[in-house]
């Protein structure tokens, strides 16, 4: 993997494509960091920014899409090389469908319009815990790819469970809380589409990881030749 | 970026001169070339029209290529000297042809590389210079007096044969070389065995070159006088042998083989040492006779070579 | 251009002796790789010496019956070498010497101790340069069959016109039969040859870089026709062009230095290879 192609320019291109997936990875990064406080705190300001940053997002995407088409076509990469470019447009599909969830948690914000979240602690905790959680399945699945660590890629994907799990939580605690409180019924199923948003990036992560994954090993995950005695 | 631009218009100038340097060097080659061939043709040229001058007035009298010789020069004929120099070279051809085109396959085809093979491949460049009198010593002790074989277009026939036979061996075996490998290949790769290979492929491919070197062999054994002398041909000969062919059954006759003979350059050599003039004249016309035997079988052979060349091509 | 040479599954395959055991070996040294039954042939710890320089090194390879295998690697790396001891071309030139095994099948015979006549007449090569023979454009399609003592003119004819045929040419010459073959452009003659070598209807068909000194469409021809036999006769194809070996091969074997680095089906060779020698050289990351 570290050897240079004896075509430089071919490293510089792929290079060049790994840079990009970076800051399309970054970029959608802040977005899902900011969104949930931009949808609790109401600040409208930081929700337009995100819903912003999402072209931002869009154009990063279609960059890397257009590189990858350029890359296979003048460049013919095969074996570790194909892999690699495949993992990255793959991985910036998943990124741009992550930028879209974000940008509809922070939608919710402008849709709530004035009226304060009048979320029970419990929510509040399932949301923030949900966040943390996927915030940091989504950034370690970009670090398995820059460092192209196997382990961590599993992990991340072994991660996508407990996501799901906190979900889950949120949805019964949620449908509890409808019947409680009808009045607030409006702002806790905002709440709970904030949620599977939330979990929807967290399996954007967790096909992130299975994508290096396939990077590093040549297989896709599920796969027949998939063999205990690798991992 | 100007003093980029000032750079290039300069080096422009440099190989400017350069190819100029280039260009004169290849003018005065040519020229070297030319004058050096004009020179040689030049000569050439010179002796033709010498010896046709000298010779004219026999040149055009049919009766120069009928009569016999004679003690009269203005009788004296060539008619056998040009049959005798037809049918040596005949034999010639017919003995050294398949010997030597043999014996290229073998040392190029068949012959294992080792030491015996390497002493008879020197052996065989060393005897193509081998001075041709000691051929005629050879064929004196050997083919005149070891086998009885007499003073006839026989023995003539077989010792101008062995004088060209390493030059036909050595044009034989540069042929097959030059052949491409991968046609040799092709040839084996389709299952050919050895002598398929070679007779199939390699020889029909290696005819051209194999003809050019037959040709300069017997181009030089036209014009020797030397081995044929040594083994005693006659030089004043006034009938010719009988024909190769009869109109009676078995329709060829090989009585000629052991006729006495003389061949063209023997005549000549004794026209020109007699002390008349007038047989001089006679000299310089065989001279001119020989000479377009000589280009005519050059003609002959670049005439086939091109017909071989066509027909594989096109 | 022939659809029904195509499809070509393994009921058809006639040598059914396949040599279910003598693959064990490979098997076990390559667990991960579907080694495939019905091998046309079985290379077994070849090596081979040109003098003292020793070219392959215990090579391992199957050759899969009716299927293209690819050989691919560096310059040097043995691939000609061992393509040419298939048909036994070393043999031509002094010094050269063989250890180990090609076993042959159905017969199961070691083919590089057997007579190298015997070895050509079954195994046909089609090679770098298109070598067609100076002769006729029948000539040299009938050429292997009278090697083999076909003379009858109606069956010359017959089989020449099939062999153009399969080479997807005789549209092109069927006019010009007597006309010489240097008078066929490059990829013409190319295919010529490769008539030339399926006239005899060998079991095997050798390519020695069989484009390389040809132009994109001509090339493109080639390797049709080579996917197109390829349901018909055994293939082992070496060459330079990787992007070929990945688009006309089934499997594809990669050498460095005199060994077999890795066999294995092509899709996974140029997708996944195991050995990352193998992932440096055709991803460029070579030397």
């Amino acid at each position: 993997m570290t050897k240079p192609h004896t075509l430089t320019s071919f490293d510089e291109r792929l290079d060049g494509l790994s840079e990009q997936l970076r800051s399309l990875a970054t970029t959608a990064g802040t977005m899902v960091d900011g969104c949930l406080d931009a949808f609790l705190d109401k600040d409208c300001a930081a929700a337009q920014a995100i819903i912003h940053r999402d072209l931002e997002v869009d154009r990063l995407e279609e960059a890397i899409h257009a590189d990858v088409m350029d890359i296979l076509a003048r460049l013919q990469p095969v074996s570790s090389d194909l892999r690699l470019v495949l993992a990255v447009e793959r991985a910036a599909s998943n990124l741009e469908r992550v930028g879209d969830k974000a940008k509809s948690i922070a939608k919710r914000c402008l849709a709530l319009d004035g009226a304060a979240p009048a979320l029970t602690q419990d929510t509040l905790d399932l949301l923030r815990g949900l966040e943390r959680a996927v915030s940091k399945m989504l950034e370690d699945a970009i670090a398995s790819l820059t460092r192209r660590s196997y382990i961590l890629a599993a992990d991340v994907e072994a991660r996508d469970s407990s996501a799901d799990d906190l979900y889950d939580d949120l949805f019964h605690h949620v449908v509890a809380q409808l019947q409680q409180d009808p009045a607030n019924a409006a702002v806790n199923v905002h709440a709970l589409f904030v949620g599977k948003a939330l979990e929807r990036i967290g399996d954007h992560a967790a096909n992130i990881a299975e994508e290096v994954r396939f990077l590093l090993r040549g297989r896709l995950a599920g796969a027949a030749g998939e063999s205990p005695a690798e991992s | 970026m100007e003093a980029d631009a000032t750079r290039v218009v300069a080096s422009g100038v440099r190989f400017q001169r350069l190819v100029a340097a280039n260009r004169r060097t290849d003018i005065m080659m040519a020229s070297i070339g030319i004058l050096v061939l004009m020179v040689a043709s030049a000569l050439l040229a010179s002796v033709l029209v010498d010896l046709i001058l000298t010779g004219w007035p026999r040149l055009i009298n049919p009766d120069f290529y009928t009569n016999f010789p004679s003690r009269k020069p203005e009788q004296a004929g060539i008619i056998s000297a040009m049959v005798g120099t037809a049918l040596v070279m005949l034999v010639t051809a017919v003995v050294s042809v398949p010997l030597a085109v043999a014996a290229g396959i073998y040392l190029e085809e068949y012959a294992p590389k080792n030491w015996l093979s390497d002493i008879i491949d020197i052996n065989v460049s060393n005897l193509a210079g081998v001075p041709s009198i000691i051929y005629g010593l050879l064929a004196l002790g050997l083919f005149v007096y070891g086998f009885g074989l007499g003073e006839t277009i026989l023995t003539a026939g077989l010792v101008l044969a062995l004088l060209i036979l390493p030059v036909i061996i050595v044009a034989t075996r540069e042929a097959i070389r030059s052949i491409p490998r991968d046609l040799r290949e092709a040839a084996y790769g389709l299952g050919a065995d050895k002598w398929q290979t070679v007779s199939h492929y390699v020889l029909p491919a290696a005819r051209p070159g194999i003809l050019t070197g037959t040709i300069v062999g017997l181009a030089r054994a036209i014009g020797e006088a030397a081995p044929v002398i040594t083994i005693g041909a006659l030089t004043f000969i006034a009938f010719l042998p009988p024909p190769p062919v009869q109109s009676t059954p078995p329709f060829v006759n090989f009585d000629w083989l052991t006729s006495p003979f003389t061949v063209m350059p023997i005549q000549l050599f004794n026209w020109v040492s007699r002390p008349q003039a007038e047989f001089h004249i006679n000299a310089a016309a065989t001279g001119v006779v020989l000479m377009v035997m000589t280009l005519a079988m050059n003609g002959l052979a670049i005439y086939i070579r091109y017909q071989l060349r066509k027909h594989q091509r096109s | 251009m022939q659809p029904n040479l195509r499809p070509i599954t393994r009921e058809t395959t006639d040598v059914s002796s396949a040599p279910g055991d003598s693959n064990a070996d490979l098997h076990r040294h390559q667990e991960s790789v579907p080694l495939p039954h019905g091998n046309r042939a079985d290379v077994r710890k070849l090596s081979f010496w040109y003098g003292k320089t020793q070219a392959l090194k215990e090579v391992n390879l199957p050759v899969v019956d009716r299927k293209v295998t690819a050989l691919i690697g560096p310059s040097g790396c043995g691939k000609s070498t061992l393509l040419r001891c298939f048909n036994r071309m070393h043999d031509l030139y002094p010094g050269n010497r063989y250890d180990g095994e090609i076993r042959l099948y159905p017969e199961d015979e070691n083919l590089v101790a057997i007579d190298p006549g015997l070895v050509r007449l079954r195994i046909g090569m089609v090679f770098q340069k298109p070598n067609p023979f100076p002769k006729s454009i029948y000539a040299n399609v009938a050429a292997g069959l009278e090697v083999r003592g076909i003379k009858k003119r109606s069956v010359l004819d017959e089989r020449v016109e099939r062999a153009l045929r399969h080479a997807a040419l005789w549209d092109e010459v069927k006019d010009r039969l007597n006309g010489s073959a240097y008078g066929l452009s490059g990829g013409q003659q190319q295919r010529l040859c490769i008539a030339r070598a399926l006239a005899p209807e060998p079991e095997m068909i050798l390519f020695d870089e069989p484009t390389s000194a040809l132009d994109p469409l001509a090339t493109a021809k080639i390797e049709d026709l080579v996917q197109q036999l390829a349901g018909e006769v055994t293939i082992l194809i070496v060459t330079h062009n990787m992007q070929q070996a990945s688009r006309i091969s089934d499997f594809t074997a990669f050498m460095l230095m005199g060994e077999m680095v890795e066999y294995g089906n092509t899709d996974q060779v140029f997708t996944a290879p195991e050995d990352p020698r193998t992932d440096q050289y055709i991803t460029g990351r070579f030397g």
